[in-house]
Formats: C-alpha cells, sequence, structure tokens
C-alpha cells in the first residue's frame, strides 16, 4: 500500500497545492481568530485575502500541468482550472464586500473567514470531482458553509429562517441526489467516473437503471443551481440572507453546480442524457420564463435578483441542452455535432464568467445599503437619487444592470450571444426564440431600479453611503464587465480551449 | 440462505424506517431507527463486511443515536398531539401512485434482469479493520479529510448559531 500512496503523492502535490492553501487557510484563519483577541476582524480579513489571492497565482501558474490525483479521486484539468479561479475570485470580492459590512454594522462575524474558505474548497473538489463519493462531498462540504453563513447572522429573523429553510431543503434534495448515485453505483459496479463511462460505452448498458440514477442526481443538482421546479427556495433564502453572502451565492454557488451539471451530463452521453432531454427541455422553458415574470412584480431587489437569477439558470440551462440535444449526440454527423458542443460548452463557461462579474458588481452595491433587521431594508425605494449621492455607485449599478438584461457592449451581451448562436447552431430554434423573448421582458425590471437611481429625487431614507472599498471594488468589477464586453475574443478562445479538452 | 437473510435484514429495515417516520413521539422514532440501523449491520455482514457491520452497530446504534436519546430527552422531544387528520379519499392515488411506480419498476426490474453479483468474491482482508483502513488511508484520503473538514463545519456552525450576539462597545 505504501508504494501504492506515499511517491505518489510526492508526484502530485503541485496539482494538489491549491486545494491545500485553501484548506490550510482555513484551519490557520480559525486559529488565528482565536488566538488574537480583537474586537475588529480586519486581521482575518486581509489573512484571508492574503490566502485567496495567493490559492489564485498558484492556481494560475500551474494551469499548463495536470492529471487524476489522490487515486483517482479528483481530475485536475483546464477546466477545474478555470472554476477553481473563479471560485477564488468570487471569494476575494466577497471577503471585501462582507469586512465592509461588517465594519458598517458594527458586528463582526469571525466565522465568515473560516467558512466563506472551506466553501471555495467545496467547490474547488467539486468542480475536478471524478468520483461519485468526491462529488457528493464537495457538494455537502460547499452547501453546509453556505447554510451556516446564509442563518448565522444572529438576531435577524429573516437570515434564521432562511438559514433553516435552505438547510431542511437542501437536505432534502441531498437525499435525492445521494440515491441517484446509489443508482448510479449500481449500474456501473464502481464509484469512479471513467468505472461509470466504461459501463456506458459497454454493449448493453442498463439504460434503465442508468436514467433513474441520473435523473435522481439531476434533482439533486437542479436545486442546487435552482431550477425550476426545485427553485422554491431561492426567493427567501436570497432575501433572509446578508447581501454579500446572496452574491456569494448567486455566483459561486451557481457556477459549482453549473460546473459540475455540465461534468456529469457529458457523463451520461448519449442515450441516459438523451431520455431526459424532453423533460429537461420543458423544465428549461419554465425556468426562463417564471423566473422573468415573476420578477417583474418584485419591489424588493435582493427577491428580484432572486428571480432573475433563476431566468439565468434557465438560460445556462439552454447550453446544458444543447450540449446533449439529438445533433449533438448523435451518431451522424460527428464532426459536426462535437463542434456545436465545443461551441455550447465554452458558451456556458463564458456565460458563467460573465454573470459571476455582473452579478457581483450588482450585489456589490446592493451591499451597501445594509441589512436592516426587521425593516425592508432592501426596497428598490431606496435607490431614488442614488446618482445625485453617490455617482460611482450608481454607475456600477447601471453597468451591471444593463450586462444582466443583456445589452451591448456589456458582457451579458456577449455572453447570451454565444449562448443563443450555439443553440440556433444545433438546431433548436424554438428555444433560442424563447430565451430572446425572455430577455427583452427582463430588460423591464431592470430598467425600473435605474429609473430610480437617475429619474427619481432622493428620499430621507434612500442610501447614502461611505463605503469606499466596497464601492470601488464593484466599480473595477463593472470595469471588467465593459472590458470583457468589448474585448471578448480572448476569454471566449480560452472557453473554447478549455472544453474541447473534456468534450469527447 | 444468503437470499433469505438478505430479504430478512432488508425487509426488517424497511419497516424499521417506515415505522420512525410514522410515529408520534421523537423517542420512539429514534429507537425505531436504532432497529434500522441493527438491521443495516446485518446487511453488511452479508457483504461480507464483518469490521464495518460490528462499527455499525457500536458506533451508530450505540454511541450517536445514544447521543440523540439524550439530546431528545433532555429537550423534552416533541410528541406531536392533536387529532389525526384522515387524508381525504380522492387524493389516496395521487399519494400511492409514486411508492407504487418504484416499487413495481424496482420489482420488475428485479424479475427481469435477477441479483447480478457486482463483481468476484472479495479478496482476502476485504472488510477486515486492516483492509477498511488501508482503503480509507490510501484510496479514499480524500474523501476521508473532506469529511473531517464537513464536521469541523458542522461544528463551528452548531456554536455560531447557539453563540449569543456580540457587539462593539462603542456602538
Amino acid at each position: 500500500m505504501n508504494d501504492f500512496f506515499i511517491p505518489a503523492v510526492g508526484a502530485q502535490f503541485g496539482l494538489l497545492l491549491p486545494y491545500l492553501i485553501v484548506a490550510v487557510g482555513g484551519l490557520l484563519v480559525m486559529l488565528v481568530d482565536s488566538f488574537v483577541k480583537t474586537v475588529k476582524k480586519d486581521h482575518l480579513s486581509f489573512l484571508t485575502l492574503f490566502i485567496l489571492i495567493g490559492g489564485i497565482l498558484v492556481q494560475i501558474l500551474t494551469r499548463s500541468q495536470g492529471g487524476v490525483v489522490l487515486g483517482g479521486m479528483l481530475l485536475v484539468d483546464d477546466y477545474s482550472w478555470f472554476f477553481n479561479s473563479l471560485f477564488m475570485g468570487v471569494g476575494v470580492m466577497t471577503t471585501i464586500f462582507a469586512t465592509g459590512s461588517f465594519d458598517r454594522d458594527g458586528v463582526y462575524r469571525p466565522e465568515f473567514y473560516p467558512l466563506i474558505l472551506f466553501s471555495i474548497l467545496g467547490m474547488m473538489v467539486l468542480s475536478g470531482a471524478n468520483d461519485l463519493l468526491t462529488l457528493f462531498l464537495g457538494l455537502e462540504t460547499m452547501s453546509l458553509a453556505v447554510y451556516v453563513l446564509v442563518g448565522g447572522v444572529r438576531g435577524n429573523v429573516r437570515s434564521s429562517e432562511a438559514g433553516f429553510k435552505y438547510l431542511i431543503l437542501g437536505g432534502f434534495s441531498s437525499a435525492f441526489l445521494l440515491m441517484g448515485l446509489a443508482f448510479l453505483y449500481g449500474f456501473a459496479g464502481g464509484t469512479g467516473f471513467d468505472a461509470i463511462a466504461a459501463a456506458m460505452r459497454s454493449d448493453q448498458p442498463d439504460v434503465l437503471l442508468a436514467s433513474f440514477g441520473s435523473g435522481l442526481v439531476l434533482i439533486g443538482l437542479g436545486f442546487k443551481v435552482a431550477m425550476v421546479p426545485f427553485h422554491m427556495w431561492t426567493p427567501d433564502v436570497y432575501e433572509g440572507a446578508p447581501s454579500y453572502i446572496t452574491g456569494f451565492m448567486a455566483t459561486a454557488v451557481k457556477a459549482a453546480g453549473f460546473a459540475v451539471l455540465v461534468r456529469f451530463v457529458l457523463l451520461m452521453q448519449p442515450q441516459v442524457a438523451f431520455t431526459w432531454f424532453p423533460v429537461l427541455t420543458v423544465l428549461t422553458v419554465l425556468t426562463m420564463t417564471l423566473g422573468n415574470l415573476v420578477a417583474l412584480a418584485q419591489s424588493n431587489i435582493k427577491r428580484m435578483l432572486a428571480w432573475s437569477s433563476i431566468a439565468h439558470a434557465g438560460y445556462l440551462m439552454l447550453g446544458v441542452l444543447t450540449l446533449i440535444s439529438p445533433a449533438v449526440g448523435g451518431s451522424e454527423m460527428m464532426l459536426r455535432s462535437t463542434e456545436i458542443g465545443n461551441a455550447a460548452g465554452s458558451a456556458i463557461l463564458f456565460y458563467l464568467l460573465a454573470y459571476t462579474l455582473m452579478n457581483l458588481t450588482a450585489f456589490g452595491i446592493i451591499n451597501i445599503l445594509g441589512n436592516r433587521p426587521g425593516e425592508d431594508g432592501e426596497d428598490i425605494n431606496r435607490f431614488a437619487g442614488l446618482y445625485k449621492k453617490n455617482p460611482i455607485a450608481a454607475a456600477a449599478m447601471t453597468v451591471a444592470l444593463l450586462s444582466l438584461a443583456g445589452i451591448p457592449p456589456m458582457v451579458g451581451f456577449m455572453g447570451k450571444f454565444y449562448l443563443f448562436a450555439s443553440v440556433v447552431r444545433a438546431g433548436l430554434i424554438p428555444l433560442a426564440v424563447i430565451g430572446v423573448i425572455n430577455s427583452l421582458i427582463s430588460v423591464y425590471y431592470y430598467l425600473r431600479v435605474m429609473v430610480m437611481m437617475y429619474m427619481k429625487e432622493p428620499e430621507e431614507d434612500s442610501y447614502s453611503g461611505t463605503e469606499w472599498v466596497s464601492v470601488v471594488t464593484s466599480g473595477v468589477l463593472a470595469i471588467l464587465v465593459i472590458y470583457i464586453g468589448v474585448q471578448p475574443d480572448a476569454f471566449h478562445r480560452l472557453a473554447e480551449a478549455i472544453f474541447r479538452q473534456i468534450n469527447f | 440462505m444468503e437470499g433469505f437473510l438478505f430479504w430478512f435484514c432488508g425487509t426488517l429495515m424497511f419497516l424499521g424506517g417506515l415505522m420512525m417516520v410514522v410515529q408520534r413521539s421523537a423517542v420512539v422514532s429514534a429507537v425505531w431507527l436504532v432497529f434500522s440501523f441493527l438491521c443495516a449491520a446485518g446487511i453488511f455482514a452479508l457483504l461480507s463486511a464483518p469490521f464495518l457491520a460490528v462499527m455499525q452497530i457500536l458506533v451508530y446504534a450505540g454511541a450517536i443515536m445514544v447521543l440523540f436519546l439524550f439530546v431528545i430527552m433532555m429537550l423534552q422531544g416533541p410528541v406531536l398531539d392533536g387529532e389525526r387528520v384522515p387524508i381525504k379519499k380522492g387524493l389516496w392515488p395521487f399519494i400511492a401512485l409514486p411508492p407504487a411506480a418504484v416499487i413495481i419498476l424496482l420489482v420488475g426490474w428485479v424479475k427481469g434482469e435477477g441479483l447480478r453479483s457486482l463483481g468476484d468474491a472479495p479478496a482476502p482482508g476485504f472488510g477486515t479493520a486492516e483492509g477498511v483502513a488501508q482503503l480509507l488511508l490510501g484510496r479514499y484520503l480524500l474523501a476521508f479529510e473532506l469529511i473531517s473538514i464537513v464536521l469541523l463545519i458542522a461544528i463551528v456552525g452548531a456554536l455560531v448559531i447557539g453563540k449569543r450576539e456580540r457587539k462593539l462597545p462603542w456602538k
């Protein structure tokens, strides 16, 4: 056993380094917190930022290497490289926003720092999962930390309610996922993804068993990415959680869900994925339409963005559908099909990047509004006259909202463009039309916030913030939103190169 | 004999689980869960994993459930009271349909395919303490370490949610 294990880890140390940095960093932050007894927690914030930025640097430097590590449990490739960098980047922004929020309210949550690191560790494991066990454990590591982050604001009933709701429903969906994983284990006779892929390619795969198992897994993952009809928790949890955590959930948790979802449907190609194609088509259309229609009626900005995040999950599901559509998975026209698959996959990656940037910008600004316990602190009215009080914040918010609505030259437009283009190429034109109509509907509710900011006079209780660190961070993100929107080529090529590696 | 023992333990485990769900008192539920765990230990033993079977009884049925029972009793665990509301007759088919469909599919599948063995007889040393330890710290090292982090998060979470609020003195 020793000869299997010890030299292997020695050689894999470099590949595991980003994971180790985040994991050991989380433990270190906990230790430092228990030894340094100050009420303000700035040192923890700096330490966390240092760990995450170090993690990103190491991750970027080790891109060229890759491989299966730890006895096949974890896959380190360009795909996980992309997502790990994304997660750690979101972690950096969230830490900045959260620290600003702590300073404003005078309530410090030292548990935030280790938990955000552990949650990111879970996501990193999830994006590189190469075994059903790692998939489940990564998902649970991520989710458990987020449950605590959502519900851990003391003395805030909405936060406790949101945390409890998320915990119960999350546990429920995990049960579905676990049952599905058990069926897949029964199907393949092993938990490794390679065992499942081999079973799929065997002469007579047990399609019924695998479909049943993968359907249950899709339910569990659908819950995490807020797909209709597994979306019920989203508005309440997004509203009740502190804004910096909502931003984290809307971006990193959703991206992690899609990271594993895409890997999973690729694994299920072609027959099994195809059994779920009709069902997923209906659910995707419902997700987009319901999300946008209900968002129209919201007056709380966080609820509105929650419904809009459901709609965006629908757009991303369009990409997943294209991946498993008959034109791609079919045996005929294999050359053309792989090409469409690559187009769809790289569009998903690009859209996730775009969505992360624009949503974080928006939540950075919302975060400065503050979570006033017991009041409706996030009513859209509080944006009234923001332009006069803080033009930079108003400008950043405007960029984020225009981008979410998919208006050029923001990155959201390019994301939707690549996505819908791949859907059309796969021949799913009705779906693309529904997607475009939906993004037109969404313009209305995003514009409403902009009207508030620019055309209304400031009211007494409307926001006047001085949290310059958060405002400037959002401003930088907004500049990125415009920059990548104008110059998408480099990033799109990168996404394509990454996806080509895992699409076979 | 193996087949008989499998169905015996499996059926009892299923019934134990069902009884756990339908009980009105949390304490009784917990005891039914212990029963279910004991049956699961039987199935582990059938799968030639004696170490797991023993651990299932010692750790789950023993230590963890005793802890559960203590907590439930200390907190005066809830006993649901009030009238039992009968389910409307028209709703029964909708409630019964999904489980019935699953059972029919499952039985059909077992009849059609038969219960295949998933592999050859286990290698010598499989399922013993040594075999489990080698798997745990070898092939499944990542899972092992991740679980310890999950547990750490759970501890932190329990402490955070149970703790009182602390405000800055000057606010």
